[in-house]
């Protein structure tokens, strides 16, 4: 357990070190993005004014120095100023975060519901038209980028069918009559991308469902049930979807980062304002403090999974625990 | 596990998953609800987060300026036809041209009631350049001081042409009462932040949402608006929100040209064209032994045919470049600087002169102009140069030409349909190197000297009079055009289409606003619908 704890502190270190080299590794700097270096704009700055911007935000220090400040930062809970969004890094966050864990967790339990079910159903029937066409309908929408995607489903949903608005998360400057009026409100602004995000994410859950089912279903356990005559629901669900669904948990670590990249493009088509489009637009302006920031709640999240999947994964399945005693 | 559970685990994830989240939300959502008094003649954008307006919190782009540009005044601005008077209602010049009088308005008033006098201009060159504010370069300034409340005088290092436009024109007059409290502009943020003399006041902004409410000020000094309230609301694509009427202008460039067509034929927008104010250019690395002959350059010139890119790529929504640099409405063009006429066997002539043998060259690009850069090595090949072309993401191509690791390649940037010191600072190093190259490209021509051309750069700087600086304008493009140091592939037209019966009169500012700012949405159109008479 010790030791296990040990290798979860050095990726945490990892992660930090990481999390502070890459956004310097892009080439340029912050400041040129807030001058005329790679702005189009008529900006005109001289070189003192300039060394003072880098003084401002700490980036004239040598690299080492720069990151021991920021581990002694991130000791306070101190995530920083952003310096292209010119506000308080954990502010910007906290703005954020919400509105993400919103759309990627709805989307998340809609494919993880729909993936397990779809997945299933397509092992029990393997072969039919059912089958293949679920297979096939699934890639090709995981195959399409999630922009196009997007920008489809609002064609369809919001401009032909006007189902939906074309982007935001809620009706802007509305005063609301209730809490109900705003909670409908934001669910409706949030249908579209949480669909697209869903449909992104199927696939994946589905594949995993579908293949592990195909092998539970020809356990000899199975044959049993089905010889004692029980029902269908309860031989697949209850004998099947049971075991089948283990090896999705093991890979909840790994669908987080696949859901992280699709949450980024899903936001920005739907101009959503979660942390995806955040650091994709801190990343085009060189914003460290807002990259380190996302990069950290993000990689922590991920490891924060996987220990719980680690923690939990005896409790889910008590086989393994007899094996290791 | 028993199923019921089971069933309860998944309720409890779902809660943790989106519920919460989701009661966040809302519940911030319902409190932060906007209480904006209804009715009025409401103006909408598709909305994009470009900070707070206010001098220090804008993000340092064109659209950020033009948010702050709608709360905080400056002394001059341009309408339709060039620089008037704002908050000065004139000014006078020394006879050594080193000097400025400002005669303000009277009766201008702050958003909290306090009087706008001419110590708050003078403060407010103090307080920007003390504290290097970013968007307008104070540094041509020596000090300045108020006579009483309506004058000030402005004292400059030298003669700078541009003054009145770049700097008077640029930079926002701050309320002295509540920023000489302030020692952390940067870090300063409130309402009281937000206090200007402009127009409109901000009664809304989110951040998250880039969603802005602006209501009109009715103590305007100019008068008040004819609209009631501008607002930026979230739009995923503004093409389809302006076709959904979810807003009521947009401008369209780039990508989005291909709608310009569709809108021209719908009676219920209306069109005016920009100016552009942009170029894509082919940059030259002058450190290379074969591009640092005039008749390799010139032969490009010779072979690559602007019309045909700018016609088969473009489809005829940019101009053609021309040697002059400048853009087609630059009013500083050369009118009569001839053009490299498309001949393929002149150019392949001036390769033979040349002595330089099999040249091999790599043309650095973004994935954007990547058709350019086929083009151009497809015409290339036709005198013998075999050019590969090489994509990189745009801060990569950035850092790779400022560092000069490159042979050729595509560049686009703005910033050139004002004041014409544009030509100097591209193409003239100088002593400090950060400042010689900040205007958006820090390798314009990387390795370019010509001595003629910076003498002359620095004599049309110091040049007050228009006419004699317009002559000297002139010298430069014709030793522009001769040297070659960058060709000029196209200049893109720019469009900004909107509904007229929410508000008419749209123009482009000549040259831009602030020191270049291409865009439509000038503040003297809500005022008056259209220039200042």
């Amino acid at each position: 357990m010790i030791s296990k704890a040990g290798q979860y502190l050095l990726v945490i270190f990892a992660l930090l070190l990481l999390n502070f080299i890459l956004p310097r590794m892009m080439p340029g700097d912050p400041t040129d993005f807030l001058t005329g270096t790679a702005v189009d704009a008529p900006i005109d700055l001289d070189a003192e004014s300039r060394s003072r911007l880098l003084e401002y935000h700490g980036l004239d220090k040598p690299l080492t120095e720069q990151f021991l400040g920021y581990l002694g930062k991130l000791a306070r809970f101190d995530l920083g100023f952003a310096i292209y969004y010119r506000r308080e890094v954990s502010d910007l966050l906290l703005e954020r975060l919400p509105w993400t864990l919103l759309l990627a967790g709805t989307s998340f339990l809609l494919a993880a519901i729909a993936g397990v079910l779809l997945g299933a159903l397509a092992a029990y029937r393997q072969g039919s038209r059912l089958d293949k066409t679920l297979v096939s309908s699934l890639m090709g929408v995981r195959a399409m980028p999630a922009y196009l995607v997007g920008m489809l489903a609002i064609l369809l949903f919001s401009i032909k069918l006007k189902l939906f608005p074309t982007g935001g998360a809620c009706s802007p400057f509305a005063s609301h009559a209730s809490v109900l009026d705003a909670g409908l409100d934001i669910l409706w602004h949030l249908a579209l991308p949480a669909l697209v995000l869903t449909a992104e994410q199927i696939a994946g859950t589905f594949l995993i469902m579908r293949s592990s089912m195909v092998a539970t279903l020809g356990e000899t356990y199975m044959l049993m049930a089905e010889a004692k005559g029980l029902s269908w629901g309860r031989r697949v669900f209850r004998y099947g979807v049971r075991n089948a669904i283990l090896p999705l948990y093991t890979q909840l670590g790994v669908h987080l980062g696949f859901l992280v990249t699709v949450t980024i493009f899903t936001e920005s088509v739907f101009n959503y304002p979660g942390m995806g489009r955040l650091a994709y637009e801190a990343a085009m302006v060189h914003d460290y403090p807002v990259l380190q920031g996302v990069f950290l709640i993000t990689s922590l999240s991920i490891v924060g999974l996987n220990i719980l999947v680690d923690c939990t994964y005896r409790l889910v399945d008590p086989r393994t625990g007899h094996a290791d005693e | 596990m028993t199923w019921s559970r089971r069933l309860a685990s998944i309720a409890i994830l779902a809660v943790l998953l989106a519920g919460i989240p989701f009661a966040v939300v809302v519940w911030r959502e319902y409190r932060a609800g906007a209480d904006l008094s209804p009715g009025g003649r409401v103006l909408r954008f598709a909305g994009e987060d470009w900070g707070a307006p206010s001098p220090f919190r804008f993000y340092p782009r064109g659209p950020g300026y033009i948010h702050m540009s709608l709360v905080f005044d400056t002394l001059t601005w341009k309408d339709a036809r060039g620089v008037v008077g704002l908050l000065a209602q004139s000014w006078h010049r020394s006879a050594d041209e080193k000097q400025y009088t400002f005669t303000l308005r009277p009766g201008i008033r702050w958003h909290d009631g306090s009087r706008l006098t001419a110590r708050d201009v003078a403060f407010s060159i103090d307080y920007l350049k003390k504290h290097h504010f970013t968007w307008t370069d104070l540094s041509p300034i020596r000090s300045a001081r108020a006579l009483d409340d309506l004058q000030v005088v402005v004292d400059l290092h030298t003669a700078h042409a541009p003054f009145l436009t770049d700097i008077a024109g640029s930079f926002p007059v701050l309320p002295a009462h509540i920023w000489e409290k302030v020692d952390d502009p940067r870090q300063f943020m409130g309402q009281d932040s937000l206090t200007g003399s402009g127009p409109f006041r901000l009664e809304s902004y989110s951040s998250t949402h880039g969603t802005y409410s602006y209501a009109a000020n009715p103590h305007y000094f100019l008068g008040r608006p004819r609209i009631d309230r501008i607002q930026y609301i979230a739009a995923g694509d503004s093409l389809l929100a302006l076709r959904k009427g979810e807003i009521d202008a947009i401008p369209l460039w780039s990508r989005t040209l291909d709608a310009v067509a569709e809108f021209r034929s719908d009676p219920r927008y209306r069109i005016v064209e920009g100016p552009g104010d942009w170029v894509l250019r082919l940059v030259f690395n002058h450190r290379h032994p074969a591009l640092a002959r005039r008749e390799i350059r010139s032969a490009f010139a010779h072979v690559l045919d602007l019309d045909d890119i700018a016609e088969r790529l473009r489809h005829g929504f940019v101009e053609p470049g021309s040697p002059a640099f400048l853009p087609p409405a630059s009013t500083w063009r050369h009118p009569h600087l001839q053009a490299y006429t498309h001949d393929v066997a002149r150019a392949r002539e001036l390769v033979e002169a040349s002595g330089v043998g099999d040249l091999h060259l790599v043309l650095l690009t973004t994935p954007d102009y990547v058709r350019e850069a086929e083009v151009i090595a497809e015409q290339a090949r036709e005198i013998g140069i075999e050019i590969s072309v090489h994509s990189v993401p745009a801060s990569t191509r950035d850092a790779m030409l400022r560092d000069g690791r490159f042979d050729l390649a595509i560049d686009g940037h703005g910033g050139i349909g004002g004041d014409p010191d544009v030509l100097r600072r591209q193409f003239c190093p100088s002593p400090d190197s950060e400042a010689a190259h900040s205007v958006l490209n820090p390798a314009s021509a990387y390795g370019y000297t010509n001595a003629d051309l910076c003498r002359l750069g620095d004599a049309q700087l110091h040049e007050v009079d228009a006419q004699r600086r317009r002559e000297i304008v002139l010298e430069m493009q014709a030793i522009l055009a001769r040297d070659l140091p960058t060709i000029a592939l196209w200049y893109p037209r720019v469009f900004f289409v909107y509904n007229p019966d929410v508000l008419d009169g749209w123009f482009y500012a000549p040259g831009g606003i602030a020191g270049g700012i291409p865009l439509a949405e000038n503040k003297l159109v809500y005022i008056r619908g259209g220039p200042l008479k």
